[in-house]
């Protein structure tokens, strides 16, 4: 197999929490708590967890915008805390981001052409000719009239803003690709549009995408490996068609049936949520055990004690779970009921 | 008969027009005609775009359009009595005791410097300035039983930051039922909220409507919602209703474009994995400037010259069903698509 | 379309109608054209008063000594207890005060916006602590104890008034640079920019400094015209410009003993202050409400 774009190794996050006049730390906050990922040439890999669960963390981690407590980062098998200064910058230019806000991804006094072009220049770029041609060639790639790279992102509409940030993620050409939630903002009529423009710009250059999301619904057309991830943690790992035909973690088999659907509303069902109601747990006192067991429903004495080990159940289908075979069949239960009804 | 009939109507909404008026001369026709019904105990979603003129429409019900905003015309006959020539004073006695509004943010619909139970009891005093503590008391108690909180009296001491944003949520449809009101008008109940989360709240709205009767409109933009939860559904674009009928009928077989549009552009778990969705293309209509003819024309893969040319009227096309469209798709079916299989 | 484009692109490019956007502005807001106007004359008075003044404003001319106003047309404004021309002192007064007190303001802006940049940027943090004590020392402090201090320290020197100024406004603009900052740091624009490898100097100039001096700028002419108010407050105490330097305030100062029965050599410089400080008053409103994006129409 391929060597990975990006691969991430047991990684950390916690935040200090201070108090006092003299900034004690009392508490630590664990954000993202253990993660390993790994994308290879043109996969495209889904993150997907509620809000609050640490994914945003997670890619600013991965970024280099902050530093990771513990864990490593590699890209093209270097670690990212040992790369010079000319390695990290071409990192840079070969891994993007496309935000989820696009109202605050965009400087709000820069004209279009400027936003676009920063990169280019950070990048080194000097020739002004260049940069625009550059520029206009990105925005027709994005569904956009090149004129609009005079406008000022407040005259823009929310999906055109969002395409705006998309074209400033490709304008340096990368290889990988982040995006945080890109059509989570955007109107139902919008987000097919953004969704088929990223699917179509992956094919056309080959993109790697980590494709973080909240739902399973929004990745359903466009993720080849999907992780879930919850209050830190991911709790189960698999290629797309595994996590959607066979689930095992209760919490993956909770969010598959708290998607939006329409065909179980025609016939007029209801959520079958599987789940103790509550919140996530609170990253400054995550609960001893597996993290999910204060929602669980087949939470035993072994998942408040002991956390659960990564289980390889098919290839590269990993779960972290005590209790996934009983899910895993009480789900296929329901599954039959389905047909049978 | 037409005797019951007339009792099981609970609202009607006759050509309710609410523009605003910019300090620069600019009227933004936000809402452009709306009509529709709703029986008791029915639930109904209104579902459209950002823009669309689905909250102001629920603003003009209530009677608190802000500033520049003016409701122009129309009727909203609520019990038999027409809310729109009341004066403010009746009007306040109505707002929370016979209609309440939930918000979409539960972070900002809280005061944060009182205590939840401060709070219930000052929202039940409001309309019961003789009640004891006692019947205080009780009515808090009841109003959080019915959203599921059943350590009522714990809740009742803390202060609202320190719940997530999902409880919250749920405390304050506690507080938006604290009268049992007749109809409960739900703005975007679950959008800043997670999936899970999502799932729980809409649960528990069906819980007490079942419990109490009342009627809910609920306004979003998720077809996962109102398929779930509504009875009739009433899709709104530009400021106009375009279609309305029953959840099911809407779903398998809408007859206006835009619906069939939207519903093709959600992306949904059921869906089969094709290479791309299909999207609506372009952008919504400037509502400051809207088009001469229908407002959906330019982005309607079905547009003749008429629709450029005259503004389609809402007609009824059978007995429950009304859509706003000069050449209805009447033998459309959604299950021909490739999206819901 | 394309001549659409091609209109933009020029404007864009050039930024060559500026003058006509300054036009359409003025238009669009009378009092901030008043205040701009008196503004422009004074500046120009105070640019060439050796050609506009009637007389050596430090010519002394007994015979001629406490002349009312608007009596002799040689002596529009009447003159002081030694005869001196009020209007030449006075235009000669401007010009000593505004360049005080421009200087002043001047570098309390950049010393505020800096300090609140930096601040800002390094929130949480020691440099962020140690500069916001300073600031909240800075505010704490009283003004005349400070004016004492540097005042006794460096004598009534120009540079010591400029300083004692520029003290006495830089912190308000340290403290609201760095709550802007605070927030706009905290933008995905500013993450973005990280990312592209942008040095934490383009991010502070070219990101946060652009988009949050233009919330301060307003407060400017207002500061403006309470440095010229504070500066004349100094001449009259006795503190600020010393003769033979002329300005607003020591004209007044001139005339103190003379207040009750000579009323004009006090009153004439204060009119004129009170004159200037509503023009940057105006001019300052009208700013507020042009970068306010939430004060637009």
């Amino acid at each position: 197999m391929a060597e990975p774009i990006l691969k991430v190794d047991g990684l950390k996050k916690h935040y200090p929490i201070c108090k006092g006049m003299f900034n004690k730390q009392v508490a630590t906050r664990y954000v993202v708590d253990g993660v390993d990922i790994e994308v290879f040439p043109g996969e495209t890999v889904a993150l997907v967890g509620e809000s609050g669960c640490g994914k945003t963390v997670l890619l600013r981690v991965l970024l280099g915008i902050e530093d990771p407590t513990e864990g490593e980062v590699y890209y093209y098998g270097k670690n990212l805390k040992e790369m010079s200064k000319q390695e990290r910058r071409e990192i840079r230019r070969k891994v993007q981001m496309i935000f989820q806000d696009a109202a605050s991804a965009l400087h709000p006094r820069f004209s279009i052409l400027e936003s676009l072009s920063e990169p280019l220049i950070l990048g080194g770029m000097t020739d002004k000719a260049e940069i625009e041609k550059r520029v206009c060639e990105t925005l027709e790639k994005v569904g956009m009239e090149p004129s609009y790279r005079f406008r000022n992102p407040d005259s823009l509409s929310g999906g055109q803003r969002q395409r705006i940030l998309i074209a400033r993620a490709l304008v340096e050409r990368p290889e990988l690709i982040l995006a945080d939630e890109p059509i989570s903002a955007l109107d139902v009529s919008l987000q097919a549009q953004v969704l088929n423009l990223l699917m179509d710009l992956q094919e056309e250059y080959k993109l790697s995408m980590l494709f973080v999301a909240h739902d399973l619904a929004v990745v359903r057309q466009i993720a080849t490996y999907i992780l879930i991830m919850y209050a830190g943690h991911i709790l189960e790992s698999a290629p797309a068609s595994e996590i959607y035909s066979n689930a095992m973690h209760p919490y993956t088999q909770v969010l598959l049936e708290s998607a939006p659907s329409i065909s179980k509303g025609v016939r007029n069902e209801d959520f079958n949520l599987n789940l103790k109601v509550g919140d996530a747990p609170d990253p400054a006192n995550p609960p001893s055990g597996c993290v999910f067991h204060t929602r669980c429903v087949y939470a035993d004495e072994r998942c408040c004690c002991e956390v659960p080990q990564p289980v390889e159940v098919s290839p590269h289908h990993i779960v972290r779970c005590h209790k996934a075979k009983t899910a895993a069949e009480f789900a296929k239960e329901l599954k039959k009921q389905d047909a049978e009804a | 008969m037409e005797q019951n009939k007339n009792n099981d109507m609970l609202l009607e909404v006759k050509d309710l027009r609410t523009y605003f008026h910019m300090p620069n001369g600019v009227v933004i026709k936000a809402v452009e005609g709306v009509n529709f019904t709703l029986k008791k105990g029915k639930v109904l979603g209104i579902i459209g775009e950002s823009g669309s003129g689905k909250s102001v429409t629920s603003r003009a019900i209530m009677q608190i359009v802000d500033k520049p905003g003016r409701v122009e015309s129309g009727e909203v006959i609520f019990k038999g009595e027409d809310l729109l020539k009341k004066n403010d004073r009746e009007m306040s006695r109505i707002r929370g005791q016979q209609i309440s509004l939930i918000f979409q943010d539960p972070n900002t619909s809280f005061n944060p410097y009182m205590t939840i139970g401060a709070q219930l009891r000052q929202a039940y005093r409001v309309h019961k300035k003789k009640a004891t503590k006692q019947e205080c008391e009780d009515a808090v108690r009841d109003a959080l039983k019915l959203v599921g909180i059943n350590n009522w009296e714990e809740v009742c001491k803390c202060y609202p930051c320190q719940f997530s944003a999902g409880f919250r949520q749920r405390i304050f449809i506690g507080m938006a039922m604290i009268f049992k009101p007749d109809l409960l008008i739900a703005d975007e109940p679950t959008t800043s909220l997670g999936i899970t989360i999502q799932a729980e709240i809409i649960q528990a709205l069906n819980d007490i409507k079942e419990k109490v009767g009342n009627s809910v409109i609920i306004i979003t933009h998720d077809f996962g919602v109102v398929s779930q939860f509504a009875d009739d559904i009433f899709v709104m674009y530009a400021g106009r209703c375009v279609e309305y009928a029953p959840k099911r009928d809407l779903l398998v077989a809408p007859r206006h474009p835009y619906t069939v549009g939207l519903l093709r552009s959600v992306p949904l778990l059921e869906a089969r994995k094709t290479k791309r969705l299909k999207s609506i293309p372009g952008f919504p209509p400037d509502m400051a400037n809207p088009p001469k003819g229908c407002p959906f024309a330019i982005r309607c893969d079905h547009a003749q010259p008429k629709c450029f040319e005259e503004q389609p009227e809402l007609v009824r096309i059978s007995d429950e069903r009304l859509v706003a469209c000069h050449y209805p798709l009447m033998d459309y079916e959604t299950s021909q698509d490739t999206q819901l299989d | 379309m394309a001549a659409n484009v091609s209109k933009e692109a020029s404007a864009a490019k050039k930024g060559s109608n500026w003058f006509k956007n300054f036009l359409k502005f003025c238009k669009k807001n009378p009092a901030f054209t008043i205040g701009f106007v008196i503004m422009l004359v004074i500046v120009i008075i105070a640019v060439f008063a050796e050609q506009i003044a009637p007389h050596d404003p430090t010519l002394n001319n007994p015979k001629m000594a406490l002349l009312k106003p608007f009596v002799d047309p040689e002596y529009p404004l009447g003159t002081d207890y030694i005869g001196r021309c009020l209007l030449s002192r006075m235009i000669f007064g401007i010009r000593t005060s505004a360049l005080l007190c421009v200087t002043a303001v001047v570098c309390a802006v950049a010393l505020g916006v800096s300090v609140g940049i930096i601040s800002g940027m390094n929130y949480p943090g020691k440099t962020d602590n140690v500069l916001m004590r300073v600031v909240d020392v800075q505010m704490g402090f009283p003004f005349i104890v400070l004016v004492i201090i540097l005042i006794s320290l460096f004598g009534t020197t120009h540079s010591a008034l400029i300083l004692v100024l520029a003290l006495s406004f830089w912190a308000p603009y340290a403290r609201n640079i760095r709550g802007s900052v605070m927030v706009e740091k905290e933008m995905d624009y500013i993450s973005a920019a990280k990312l592209m490898g942008a040095s934490k100097l383009r991010i502070a100039i070219n990101y946060l400094g652009r988009n949050v001096l233009p919330g301060v700028l307003p407060v400017v002419p207002m500061d403006l015209s309470a440095a010229i108010v504070i500066e004349s407050l100094l001449a009259y105490m006795g503190l600020g410009v010393q003769p033979p330097g002329i300005s607003l305030g020591n004209i007044m100062g001139d005339g103190k003993n003379y207040i009750a029965t000579h009323w004009w050599i006090t009153a004439m410089p204060g009119i004129l202050i009170v004159i200037m400080a509503i023009a940057l008053t105006l001019i300052g409103d009208a700013l507020h409400k042009h970068f306010d994006p939430k004060l637009k129409d």
